[in-house]
């Protein structure tokens, strides 16, 4: 919040261009070659710590297009935290940051702005705007950049609201009118208003039923298919994990300490892994 | 004493000092800088100042009567009671009008907007329009700051006239004063320096108060109750404000104009 905010002129966005530093690092335990061109996120030796509390301690993850990479973990261990340094809203101590090769530490506003218009964020309890109707929710971003004519920003609101199953009166509701599972829709379809090429979602089944939690997996993975987004799904419910994941990390300690896809985690013999599978299980 | 010898308060509050001043750099920027917002500031005018009008009434029309019933009882003694509109026009035109609206209108909007803005920060809508691209000191800051400084000068002015006709009442009531006489008075206890000064402050104070309430707000965490203690400490912090710098722009006032 209180960072300063560097205004840098860039004329045609040069800064948005791959940095020559980059290239995008191997996926442990898989077979094929990274392609720069699919590779949309890259963080590479995370660290952040508040004050003196240590919270990411050399974190390392990567995202393709077209994949949902499940970040899980225990209340507090700092997975809401790597979603903020993805967007930009916090500011790693160290460490490299990139989204689709642009490095966003200590990028200016400009290429920040630019980077976030590809990013859609489903965050944890929704963060609708309370003042504002589920259809201005959904128009913010269009609002603000200016860029499109009312007829179109009202033709692509009801578009994502039936993308998510919502008939076109809902964008007449307060949000305080909506039920749990139509706030994360809505959440959901504000989140792809600008058809971003990376969404991320902060636990986006918790507190919900069974039922409506299956809708959002299926949600998550029509997106997925549909849009070739990639997606990064922090959870706590390995149900919704199984369902949504194609690859897995498990954060402990500041360290990612297991990954792998959904046979990996099966067959794991990670002790904390199997603990948190067998009681979350047990209690679902 | 070194910094690393600091004990934690002192730490926090140098902090806090300092993240406020980055506060208020980046809104004296964003005044200055697209877009306006002039919708969200055409909404905080109203919640500021014409939603204000009915305490800032109340609030004059008492302190009004009881300046005037105080000095009238002090004044009839040395019949000196000719003195009461003097005493009521330039008490409240430089002291009390603009420090008592400050303290009404930061208990009510203060309080208002520590809260909207906390509420936003811990249910991540901040974050939210961050992550849209929109700078919150833009969207949320500066409409209140603007409307702040733009409706504290014409709430004092209500203030003010209002406590005079206060004072009015009291002098045709106690001392049957005609109203002529009264309002000679005041305009004899007052000197044009004075609505100069009495004009500058809530300038001053419509900045402090919403400046410190929408601080307040964006560092708010620990939920629900966050929020409780956001609005309580922003209506303290900007009371205790307003007071301070009351004190000093009097002091600086009185150098410059002698009086
Ligand atoms: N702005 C902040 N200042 C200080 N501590 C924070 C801040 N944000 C988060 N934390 C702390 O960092 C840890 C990780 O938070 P978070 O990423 O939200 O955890 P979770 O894994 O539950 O999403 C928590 O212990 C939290 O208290
Ligand atoms: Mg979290």
């Amino acid at each position: 919040m209180f960072r300063s905010r560097r205004k840098r002129k860039a004329i045609g966005h040069p800064d948005l261009h791959p940095d020559p530093q980059w290239a995008p690092r191997a996926v442990p335990g898989r077979d094929r070659e990274p392609d720069p061109e699919n590779r949309m996120i890259d963080l590479e030796d995370v660290h952040l710590a508040f004050g003196e509390k240590v919270i990411l301690d050399g974190i390392w993850l990567e995202v393709d297009r077209g994949e949902t990479l499940v970040v899980m973990g225990g209340s507090g261990t700092g997975k809401s935290t790597i979603l903020r340094i993805i967007l930009g809203l916090l500011e790693p101590d160290a460490g490299r940051v990139y989204v689709h090769g642009v490095n966003i530490v200590h990028a200016n506003q400009e290429v920040l702005d630019e980077v976030r218009g590809q990013m859609g964020m489903v965050f944890q309890g929704g963060a609708l705007f309370d003042s504002l109707t589920v259809g201005e929710n959904l128009s913010f971003r269009l609002h603000e950049t200016g860029e499109h004519s009312d007829e179109e920003i009202e033709r692509l609101v009801e578009e994502k609201l039936s993308f998510v199953d919502l008939e076109p009166r809902v964008k007449n509701l307060m949000p305080a009118e909506l039920s749990g599972g139509m706030r994360k829709r809505v959440a959901i379809a504000r989140a792809v208003m600008g058809s971003p090429r990376i969404v991320l979602y902060d636990e986006p089944t918790t507190g919900l039923d069974p039922i409506t939690s299956e809708t959002i997996n299926e949600l998550i993975n029509k997106l997925r298919d549909q849009q070739n987004v990639a997606s990064i799904v922090v959870t706590h419910d390995i149900g919704s994990a199984l369902t949504v994941g194609n690859r897995f990390a498990m954060l402990k300690d500041g360290h990612i300490t297991f990954e792998g896809d959904a046979h990996a985690v099966r067959t794991t013999d990670d002790e904390y892994m199997r603990t948190f599978i067998d009681a979350r299980m047990s209690t679902t | 004493m070194t910094t690393a010898t600091l004990s934690r308060p002192v730490k926090s509050a140098l902090l806090g000092v300092q993240n406020m001043s980055i506060l208020v750099g980046r809104t004296a920027v964003a005044m200055v800088r697209p877009p306006l917002y002039w919708r969200d500031t055409f909404v905080q005018m109203d919640v500021l100042g014409v939603q204000s009008l009915v305490i800032v009434t109340l609030t004059g029309i008492f302190t009004g009567m009881v300046l005037a019933l105080q000095s009238a009882v002090q004044l009839s003694k040395f019949g000196a009671s000719l003195f009461v509109g003097q005493l009521v026009g330039a008490s409240v035109v430089r002291e009390l009008g603009p420090v008592l609206t400050a303290l009404m209108v930061s208990g009510r909007v203060g309080s208002g907007i520590a809260a909207e803005i906390g509420s936003m920060r811990v249910n991540e809508q901040i974050d939210a329009l961050e992550a849209m691209g929109t700078d919150p000191v833009k969207k949320l800051v500066k409409p209140r700051v603007l409307a702040g400084i733009i409706m504290l000068p014409i709430l004092t002015i209500a203030t003010d006239f209002i406590a005079i006709i206060g004072g009015q009442l009291i002098s045709w009531l106690m001392l049957h004063q005609s109203s002529s006489t009264y309002w000679n008075a005041v305009w004899s206890g007052l000197y044009l320096s004075d609505i100069f000064t009495g004009l500058a402050k809530p300038v001053v104070f419509g900045f402090v108060i919403t400046m410190v309430a929408c601080y307040r707000g964006l560092t708010t965490t620990g939920g629900t109750e966050g929020v409780g203690r956001s609005t309580t400490q922003a209506v303290v912090l900007s009371s205790v404000l307003v007071l301070a710098t009351d004190f000093f722009m009097t002091k600086l006032f009185i150098e410059v104009f002698g009086h």
